[in-house]
This record gives structure tokens, sequence and C-alpha cells, in this order.
């Protein structure tokens, strides 16, 4: 099944990558707020905080960490440039690397290698919540002068108490998260919310190559597939078919 | 200059090593976790005891990493000693860390030892009575958090949506409050957890898995950025 599936998802994206000249992004009013809300803050000479949560690569989350690090690297790459650090927080010390590595690679596009220092990404340890974490970036933006903070991966209810400082200082907001509660705090926190599975799309909205737009409508394929599928299944089931 | 005004960058044979040493273990992985029916038994076997002993070295790799944590951890609140007031909650992490390590340290020597030795050690009671109760009292303002949140939301700029929401939310707290019972409140909170909430979090769960999907096989043809670059 799972080879199954792979395979769709391949072929999709490779039909769609081929044909991306004439494919058309749905609009996501997220990533328009990050790219307004980057230039803000460079503008303003304040800063850009990335978190990317409890998004862990040694665990079911691995690709959601994957995928947060690649918006961390696109949001880094237009922040580099300001006055103050970009930084980048998160609870998962092996996914510390690849935030590391990401900010160093956008530095570098921006030919400012000699800014960059390892410890612009922070690891945060935490328990079975990222309670820590939340307390230590609520903190962080008002220490850092941050202007825009971006919430991306896997955050529970916490996502609040991060949500609630920027607010109460006027800091710009971006949450998502990948677990429910989190994104219910993010919908509720901010008028441009990034959804679940917008996150995994970001390189085709931010830099768009043919792979990156061919992976963002095989998604939206998929999706419809997936829409198909289940409206045909509770029809069969409503005539009392059988499966 | 934007991400996307990036100059086309030639292929370096380190990253095509990488890409093709990357695809290679991800499906070795992939083949050893849900085995082919159709492959030999033997290679299947083979397979999975290979996958197995990556992800143990992985295991590994997670605890070096650790360290490596608490190392960037130690090192940037080091940094911030020099900033003054600010530096003094870098000291008192700094103090604390040092403290449990070295707490724990004599305990593991055998030095401390708290009553007859069947009492729980103490670098563990540290932990509940200062990281526990913190995060207890964390958890405790979320509702408060999210509460204001969505009313500073609402200030800003009222939707259809965001009235909705602020709506549910209210219906769902009064609906577990004691006043909730004697109205139709439970019943209505019952209703709108099993059908429109049960239905919107599979809804977003499963455009998660099919995001993680496409993401898995950019990483398995090897067109991620760690491996493209």
């Amino acid at each position: 099944m799972i080879y199954a599936i792979l395979l769709i998802a391949l072929l999709l994206t490779v039909i769609s990558a081929v044909r991306a000249r004439t494919i058309a992004l749905r609009a996501v009013p997220a990533y328009r707020a990050l790219q307004r809300s980057v230039s803000a803050a460079v503008e303003s000479g304040r800063g850009t905080h990335v978190s990317l949560g409890s998004s862990a690569l040694l665990d079911e989350s691995a690709l959601t960490a994957m995928a947060s690090a690649e918006l961390l690297y696109q949001a880094a790459a237009r922040a580099s440039g300001g006055d103050l650090p970009v930084t980048a927080s998160l609870s998962d010390p092996v996914t510390l690397g690849v935030a590391q590595d990401r900010l160093r690679r956008a530095y570098l596009l921006r030919n400012r290698l000699d800014t960059f220092k390892p410890t612009l990404a922070r690891w945060y340890p935490s328990g079975v919540s990222s309670l820590a974490l939340a307390a230590g970036v609520g903190a962080s933006l008002l220490d850092e002068e941050d202007g825009f903070a971006l919430l991306c991966g896997r955050f529970g209810a916490e996502l609040a108490l991060i949500a609630e400082t920027s607010i109460r200082y006027d800091r710009d907001l971006l949450p998502h998260s990948t677990q429910i509660e989190g994104q219910a705090v993010a919908y509720a926190t901010s008028a441009t919310p990034l959804l679940a599975e917008e996150l995994f799309v970001s390189a085709a909205y931010l830099e768009p190559m043919p792979l990156h737009i061919g992976g963002a409508a095989a998604q939206d394929a998929l999706r419809y597939l997936v829409v198909v599928f289940l409206i045909v299944f509770a029809v069969l089931a409503f005539l009392g078919v059988n499966l | 200059m934007t991400a996307s005004a990036k100059p086309r960058q030639r292929l370096r044979l380190g990253a095509a090593l990488l890409a093709a040493l990357t695809i290679a273990i991800a499906l070795i992985t992939l083949l050893g976790l849900e085995p082919v029916a159709t492959l030999p038994p033997e290679l299947n076997r083979t397979l999975s005891a290979f996958s197995q002993l990556l992800i143990q070295l992985v295991a590994v790799i997670g605890a070096i990493a650790l360290l490596l944590g608490v190392l960037n951890l130690a090192r940037f609140h080091a940094a911030q000693l020099r900033r003054f007031p600010r530096g003094l909650y870098s000291l008192l992490l700094l103090f604390t860390l040092f403290g449990v390590l070295l707490v724990r340290a004599l305990e593991r020597g055998g030095v401390l030892r708290i009553g007859d030795g069947t009492a729980a050690a103490l670098s563990l009671t540290i932990l509940d009575v200062a990281q526990v109760a913190v995060e207890s009292a964390l958890a405790g303002l979320i509702f408060f958090a999210l509460v204001y949140g969505a009313v500073r939301l609402m200030r800003q700029r009222v939707t259809l949506w965001n009235a909705l929401f602020l709506a549910a939310l209210v219906i769902v707290l009064l609906g577990f409050s004691p006043l909730g019972e004697v109205t139709l409140l439970p019943a209505l909170r019952e209703w709108l957890l099993s059908v429109p909430v049960s239905a919107g979090t599979r809804g977003l769960l499963i455009g998660v898995a099919i995001g993680i999907v496409v993401v898995g096989v950019r990483v398995l043809i090897g067109r991620d950025r760690t491996f493209r670059e």
C-alpha cells in the first residue's frame, strides 16, 4: 500500500514538474504575509525568530522537521540581510544540526557568513510538551528585539504562550502546527495562520522551481483524490454496499 | 536578493554522492520496514536486519546530539552573561545546569545518598519540584492566553469564522461547567465535538499525511536541500 501511494505521489510530482510553467498554484495568504512581515522586520531594524517546536528527526515528525527546516531557510534567506540576526529555536537536539545548517546556508546566500554563529539556532530542552520551549521563545522575542515570529512544525496548546507574548508586545506572528491543539490556537491568534499541510509546500511559493511546484500540485491532486474516494465510499455505504 | 533569485549552481561531486547514499539507505530502510511479498524471504530478512541496525545507529547519534544540545545551551548562555541585567537569567540557568550535573555525578559516584538509599534520587526530586511545578503552572496559563488571543483577534478584525470560533469556544467551555448541566449546552457540546470537530480533525490530519508523503518523495529522490546543494 505504502509503495503504491509513494509511486502515485512520485508520478504526480514528476508530471506536474514537467508542466510547471502551466500550473497556477492556489493563493496561500500566509506566504504573502510571511514576505510582508520579514520585509517589515528588516526595514524596521528588528530580528526574525523561527521556531520549529518539538519537530524531531528521530520520531514520526521527521518529515515535518525537514519541511520546517526548509521554511526556516526560506525565511532566513530573506531576513539575513537585516541588522539584527535571524534566530531559530527547537526542542530536539538532532534537529538542531539541521537548523544550524539551514541558517548557515541562508547567511552564505547573502554573503554574510561572517555574521553567522552556531548559537543563532538554540536548543531548549523540553519534556512531554514544549512548555520550556514556549517560555524560552517568548523571552527570546523580547530580548533579541525580534519583530517577527514564525512558528512552524509540531506545537501543542503551548503555542498560545508564544502567541500571547507576540500579540501583547506587537510582534508579527505567523503560527502553524501539525497538531490539532496547536493548529486551533494558531487559528485563534493570527489573521493569517499557516494551515496544516501548507507547511510542506513552502518552497513552491517562496522559491518556485519546477520540482517544488510539481510537489505542491501533486499534494493538491492527492487531496482531491482522497476527497473523491471518501465521497464514493460514503455513497456506497449509504446504498448499503458491503466493501 | 531573494531565495528565488539565487543563481543556478553546478552539481558538486560531494552533493551527488551524498544524494546517492541517502537514496540507497532510504530505500533499504523502507524495504526493511515494509517487506515486499514478491522478494525472496532471505532477502527480506537481510534488509530487515540492516534497517534495524541503521535505526540503532540513529539512536546513538541521538545521544551524541543531546550532548551537543547541552553544549549549545551552555555556550549561548555563557555569552549572555555579559549583558546585565538580562544575563542574570543566564547565570541562574548555568548555575542550575552545573549544580544538577554535579548532584547527579555525586549520586552516581555513591558520594551523595539520601536516607537509606531507597528514597528517590535527589536529582529526580529537584526535577519534580522545579520543572514539573513550573510546567504545570504554565499549562494553567494556556487557557487564559488562548481566550485573550481570540478576543484580541476579534478586536482587530471581526470575521464570520472568528465569530464562529469564539462561539464554539464559549459553548464547549460552558458545556463543561456545572452551570451547563441544566441547559442543552452539554448535548450541543457533545454534538460539536463528535461531528464538526471530529470531521475537521480528520481532514487536517489527512492533509498533513499527504504533505508528509510529498516531502518523503522529495527526500527519497534526493531533491531535499541537504543533498541538492
